[in-house]
């Protein structure tokens, strides 16, 4: 089959690779029909997750066809329509049985060296690493399904697949950013980052009874996208004092909550700080780099939220611990629990509550991955998400 | 020398006692002792196990032989094995480690794209 596979630092290549074949008895191969390019596999792409092998298939936002499923696999049949989540989640363990299904206690086979770098490991996550398993992505024309009876959801209404894909990661995620912020009515919420994470993350803090959201970026095409799908205020922090603006559009509380849709490769318009991030970063001693989640902090009123969906790595400097602490900030974060909200989302997108197909600005065959990864990382063209057709 | 590893198994312990011969390699032997406890929370059973390594024993053997790796490691991957044996019906592997848990393997990953004809 044909699948896009990380090179090397910047450099991924459609290649034939072996089909996938069944290992596991409660496995599922799916030929995939969509499959999308997440701004997480950037930090692949970019180099700055660490246990990357070269020829390993990328991708883990897809959906397909059952064409095959192991003997465990009960709730499937070779021809349903699947949706499958990010992390792999055996359903069994104590983090599943509480819904923390990216952190399934079993289905990362390298939990021992995400140990060695976490302290604990997390679940098993398609196409991210082999810290985070080794597991074969879907970004390719098929892929396996570990515990095919857990994580996919079964499409049985004819939506088209672009409205339904994003249930694979950055709905839920965005989702569980707004969950977690804890919005109440009449809360006024800011969003570092208006990629389709953060406009995922605007769109369900609307669908959560947030008066105001605010969005914070640079890139005057993705504000604006902000503006007009989720009515959205706009902030460039490109052109403006971020705080001061946050502080003047709340008459001096600041947000109630703060989302950050960023994560480890932020940047900041103020020189002396990108550079030593960058320069940190550079000899490694410092793995992410920090500018959104410290203003998120010192942005958040007394007492509010500051929910991360932001994809960190390993460690950062100058966290603004005195902020947090003294000012009662709570702080929230994870891998996106994508088991727990594929259901009542879909019901959402059914329902026409929301469609979270708005993200989307380029479609590309499959083979065109290497281009829609560079067009992505450079914001060439106005791109927000690339969907691919395999 | 004394390596330990623990577990904590969403399974009584009755069960996960009657089935340690199913570890591979088994948690069961004269160089290993597994002791139990009810984890709190109902949350199932706590599981340690204390092994003397380079003692005989089909584990003790394994960790023998295998020169080079930490055995505290192979002991620790034989109970995440098991764990994953007892509480999802299989050993989970990926394409990067189609053993499933292995220390040895970590440091040598297959690349994650499918495994073909070699499996």
């Amino acid at each position: 089959m044909r699948a896009n596979c990380w090179m090397g630092r910047t450099s991924v290549e459609v290649r034939d690779v072996p089909d996938p074949a069944i290992l596991n008895d409660r496995d599922a191969i799916v030929r995939i029909t969509s499959t999308a390019i997440c701004g997480s596999d950037l930090h692949l792409y970019d180099g700055f997750i660490p246990t990357m092998e070269k020829g390993d298939v990328l991708g883990h936002e897809f959906m397909g066809e059952v064409v095959e499923v192991g003997g465990g696999v009960g709730n499937l049949r070779v021809g349903d329509r699947v949706v499958v989540p990010f992390p792999i989640a055996c359903g069994a363990c104590n983090a599943c049985a509480a819904g923390y299904y990216s952190v399934c206690e079993n289905s990362n086979p390298n939990a021992g060296m995400a140990e060695q770098l976490w302290g604990y490991a997390g679940a098993g996550i398609f196409g991210y690493s082999h810290l985070t398993g080794g597991f074969a992505g879907g970004q390719a024309q098929y892929a396996r399904v570990p515990f095919a009876d857990v994580g996919p959801i079964k499409i049985e209404n004819d939506l088209p697949d672009e409205k339904v894909l994003f249930l694979s990661d950055i709905f839920p995620t965005g989702y569980m950013g707004a969950e977690m912020a804890d919005i109440r009515g009449g809360d006024v919420v800011a969003v570092w980052g208006a990629g389709p994470v953060g406009l995922l993350a605007m769109a369900s803090a609307r669908l959560l009874g947030a008066e105001r959201v605010i969005a914070v970026d640079r890139f005057d095409y993705r504000l604006r996208k902000a503006a007009e799908q989720v009515g959205a205020e706009t902030i460039d922090y490109g052109k403006t004092d971020v705080q001061e603006v946050l502080k003047d559009l709340t008459a001096g509380r600041g947000p109630d909550s703060c989302i950050d849709a960023v994560g480890m490769e932020a940047h900041t318009e103020v020189a002396p700080l990108q550079l030593y991030d960058r320069a940190k970063q550079a000899v490694r001693a410092e793995t992410d780099r920090g500018p959104a989640l410290r203003q998120a902090i010192t942005s958040c009123r007394n007492g509010g939220t500051v929910s991360v969906i932001g994809v960190y790595g390993g460690l950062m400097d100058k966290f603004p611990v005195g902020s947090w602490m003294n000012r009662s900030i709570t702080l929230r974060t994870g891998q996106c629990h994508v088991q727990r909200y594929t259901r009542p989302l879909l019901e959402r997108i059914e329902r026409g509550e929301i469609d979270p197909s708005f993200v989307i600005s380029h479609r590309l065959p499959l083979e065109e991955a290497p281009r829609g990864y560079e067009i992505f990382k450079e914001k060439q063209d106005e791109c927000t998400k690339v969907v691919l057709s395999a | 020398m004394e390596c330990r590893a623990a577990a904590t198994i969403r399974r009584d312990e009755a069960e996960i006692r009657s089935r340690l011969p199913e570890a591979d390699p088994p948690l069961s032997g004269d160089d290993v002792v597994v002791t139990f406890a009810p984890a709190p929370g109902a949350r199932g059973t706590e599981v340690r196990a204390v092994l003397e390594a380079g003692s005989g024993g089909p584990l003790g053997a394994v960790v023998g032989a295998v020169t080079g790796t930490d055995p505290e490691r192979r002991l620790s991957d034989a109970m995440r094995r098991f764990k994953q044996l007892l509480e999802t019906g299989e050993v989970v592997r990926s394409e990067g480690s189609p053993e499933g848990a292995d220390a040895p393997r970590m440091r040598t990953q297959h690349p994650a794209e499918p495994l073909g004809t070699e499996h």
